[in-house]
């Protein structure tokens, strides 16, 4: 009987234990459920936070400026002509020529991209070869440090027209190209090119006339297609034609008044660039930025765009930008890109991220620079308004932000 | 023993751990939230009464001088599980939430005369969740705001018993924890909006002392009393921004804890039938904080029968107790500003021995309203299980010397 009890205790109290772990168990999974309130029942309704948006115009910093000029012998194109306040000419360098021929006749080719021009009024310009005097190299050559080192003895001569690169010939599309043919001197000039002892091989020179109202874009030597060529009419063996790619080019952009102020400006041989910092201080600290959209407006006057468009760069300033030209960028920041055509008139950068590091405060609003993605390509150029030139069309921030309640 | 002491071990983690608040109550928006008022596992089902109760098995959380009753190594843990119905303002939500709330160990000095103890329990909590939709720009947006947390104790009690009649207590408290509130924006994905996450948390760590009494009057009938200062948590305050940006150099923010003190009396009416009432209140209307304008008060009585036989071979009746109760708790808080937020609860507890003589399961269920329709914009009907769980052992018993 009394074995019976302890037993019946024994199942009993092992019945406890385990009812114990199941229930311990079930607390320690804390199982719940969830079933939010409506907000019309919030005690506080200050608790709740806010979404807003806002536009931010007020600029604590607005600056365009220009930085050392860019070579541009390794770009793609070649300028020759006069536009606005800038002069273009194009240098080419061939290497040294066989000399197991006699060159009877010599043909310069340049292939046309396109044209900076004012409207659709047509124009034309003589453009000259010259024999260039002194050494250069494409990688550092410009307007500002090649000088006037070039004969004036004219060794080709050719009409530029202000016509557009492609054109059509029945049910063909063809690429212009602008041909000069040399004349006696201009052919002596490039048979001198046979002896390589010589050592006065420095290329030709294609200068233009005063009648130039426009720039017109050939290819260079960089590209894959229609690089500049000579076609030599020559004579060995036999009479043969051979083309000539050229070895080096370069075109040399001068600035014959400085650029217009005012606009902010963007363009790829001056180096012009500019600066702009916001005044965040109206966004809270503890803001979440949703989202943050730098909008520009294009001076479409001010502006020289190609049909193929404009890209632009955004760099985060490290450090306070120190006029004329002192700058520090953050190398940590992925800078952005921006794709601009001729239809274009508002650019709008989503910089949330960077907003919202600037506002939390984890880094420094040093402003940002603008600058062109494509150093020493073309001519082309882009303007956006600033306060100066319209205090309504200026730069500015458009800012979606919510903020919380200050504490729990 | 080592098995049991080891799930009530793992359940503290489980205590200790944080969790995401899902539940909620909505009276527990306002400054550290609702604060939690736990005597033992034996007084929730005797409406909470227990300032004047000293039993042999049963760790008193408020009243460090009922520690002396106890004979033995002890070591509990409590659980609770919640579920809540609320209603108003048009709205209709059930809710449920289960979760372990405390844990001490209690060791005797010197039997009867000196008893230590340490333990965890949580003085309140932050559990809410409303949402709500809008737009920015004409472009839609859910909005949720959830708030979690609490403060929570680490104690460490001394009782001693300086006369046969008297026992004092102290209790040594930590208060830590964090409070949070999350306030969540969602955009719909091809709006091109970042989403928002913003988290503010206050942080704290602050201490604080409480004392009791009991005073035997008569045989049978016992007086309690506690006293805890007010305090003053320093919190620190920092906001995380869609989960990686993290503001910490923010102004920190003193939270505030109300004077406290309780008064109760139990009698022995018998052998087996144990009467009692207390009385406590936090003391809100000296600090006037968040909404908590006037004093917490609670006003409880309730009974316990049992057997309290020792014998070996007593039956599980004998030594079993049933247990009964009825609190009226009026929290201090005023929703909307001029109207009180009352609590009213019935309770039913019991409890049974595990082993002979040395362990204990409680049990306690309490049903009650907070916060009226009449009064209130919501009214929360809630059922609650506690369970408590005791087990204790002879640790360093001295047998007779031959």
């Amino acid at each position: 009987m009394r074995i019976r009890r302890i037993k019946r205790r024994l199942i009993f109290q092992g019945l406890f234990y385990r009812l114990a772990i199941l229930i311990l168990l079930l607390a320690g999974s804390a199982c719940r459920e969830d079933s939010p309130l409506d907000f019309t029942v919030l005690d506080d309704p200050a608790e709740r936070g806010r979404v807003d948006s806002t536009g931010i115009g007020s600029l604590l910093l607005e600056e365009s400026f220009r930085d050392t000029i860019t070579a541009n012998g390794r770009g793609p194109f070649l300028e020759i002509g006069k536009f606005r306040n800038l002069s273009s000419r194009i240098l080419l360098k061939f290497d040294t020529l066989p000399d197991t021929f006699r060159i009877n006749g010599v043909t310069l080719f340049l292939d046309t991209n396109t044209l900076f021009t004012e409207g659709s009024s047509k124009s034309l310009f003589n453009a000259t070869v010259h024999r260039v005097t002194a050494d250069w190299q494409e990688s550092s050559v410009t307007g500002e440090n090649f000088g006037n080192a070039y004969d004036p003895a004219i060794l080709a001569e050719a009409r530029i027209l202000s016509t557009a690169a492609n054109f059509t010939s029945g049910d063909s599309v063809g690429i212009e190209a602008v041909r000069f043919d040399f004349n006696a001197t201009g052919r002596s000039v490039v048979s001198s090119w046979q002896d390589s002892t010589r050592g006065d091989n420095f290329g030709i020179l294609v200068d233009f006339d005063a009648q130039s109202r426009f720039v017109k874009e050939f290819f260079s030597e960089d590209g894959l297609f229609s690089q500049p060529r000579l076609e030599l009419d020559v004579t060995g063996t036999v009479r043969d034609t051979i083309l000539r790619v050229a070895d080096a080019d370069a075109f040399l952009l001068t600035m014959d008044e400085p650029f217009p102020a005012g606009p902010l400006l963007i363009e790829d041989i001056f180096s012009s660039q500019a600066v702009i910092k916001f005044d965040l201080s109206s966004i809270p600290r503890q803001a979440t930025i949703n989202r943050a959209l730098l909008q520009l407006e294009i001076m479409t006057e001010e502006s020289f765009l190609k049909e193929s468009g404009y890209s632009i760069r955004l760099e985060r300033l490290a450090s306070p930008f120190v006029p004329p030209s002192t700058f520090e960028i953050d190398s940590t920041f992925i800078s952005l890109t921006s794709f601009l055509d001729r239809s274009t008139r508002t650019v709008s950068v989503p910089v949330t991220g960077l907003v919202q590091f600037w506002t939390a405060g984890t880094v420094e609003n040093h402003g940002i620079l603008l600058r062109t993605l494509n150093p020493g390509r073309d001519l082309s150029r882009v303007a956006f308004h600033s306060s100066t030139t319209s205090p309504t069309r200026a730069p500015r921030l458009q800012i979606d932000f919510s903020i919380g309640s200050g504490s729990p | 023993m080592q098995k049991l002491i080891s799930i009530i071990l793992l359940g503290s983690v489980s205590f200790l751990s944080p969790h995401e608040a899902k539940a909620q109550s909505f009276y527990s928006q306002r400054g550290v939230g609702l604060t939690k008022y736990f005597v033992s596992g034996q007084a929730v089902g005797m409406g909470g009464v227990g300032l004047a109760v000293s039993d042999r098995f049963s760790f008193n959380y408020v009243n460090p001088a009922a520690l002396v009753g106890m004979p033995a190594a002890f070591i509990s843990g409590t659980f609770t599980h919640e579920a809540l119905g609320l209603s108003g303002s048009g709205q209709n939500a059930d809710i449920s939430n289960t979760n372990f709330s405390g844990v001490q160990f209690h060791l005797p000095i010197k039997r009867d005369r000196i008893s230590f103890a340490v333990g965890l329990i949580p003085y309140s909590k932050i559990e809410y969740s409303f949402s709500g939709s809008g737009s920015l720009n004409n472009t839609p947006l859910t909005e949720t705001l959830s708030g979690a947390g609490g403060v929570n104790n680490a104690f460490l009690s001394l009782a001693f018993r300086p006369f046969d009649r008297l026992s004092i207590g102290v209790t040594g408290l930590l208060y830590f924890g964090n409070l949070r509130s999350i306030w969540r924006i969602t955009f719909a994905e091809t709006s091109g909006l970042l989403n928002t996450q913003q988290e503010n948390t206050l942080s704290f760590t602050d201490s604080n002392f409480r004392v009791g009494a009991q005073f035997e009057a008569l045989p049978g009938w016992r007086l309690g009393a506690v006293y805890s200062p007010s305090a003053s948590l320093n919190a620190d305050q920092s906001i995380l921004l869609i989960n990686i940006l993290e503001l910490t150099d923010l102004p920190g923010q003193v939270l505030k804890i109300p004077a406290a003190y309780g008064v109760g009396t139990s009698l022995f009416l018998g052998k087996k039938l144990l009467v009692g009432a207390d009385y406590y209140v936090e003391r809100w209307s000296d600090i006037s904080t968040d909404g908590f304008v006037n004093d917490g008060k609670r006003f409880s009585i309730g009974l316990e029968y049992s057997g309290r036989s020792t014998r070996i071979n007593s039956s599980l009746f004998s030594r079993s107790a049933i247990r009964l109760g009825f609190f009226v708790r009026d929290l201090g808080l005023e929703v909307p500003v001029g109207e009180s937020v009352k609590e009213v609860f019935g309770t039913l507890g019991v409890g049974f021995p595990l082993r002979w003589s040395a362990s204990r399961l409680d049990f306690g269920l309490e049903i009650g309203q907070r916060g009226s329709l009449d009064n209130n914009p919501i009214k929360e009907n809630i059922v609650r299980i506690t369970g408590a769980i005791t087990v204790g052992e002879a640790w360093f018993f001295r047998g007779a010397r031959r």
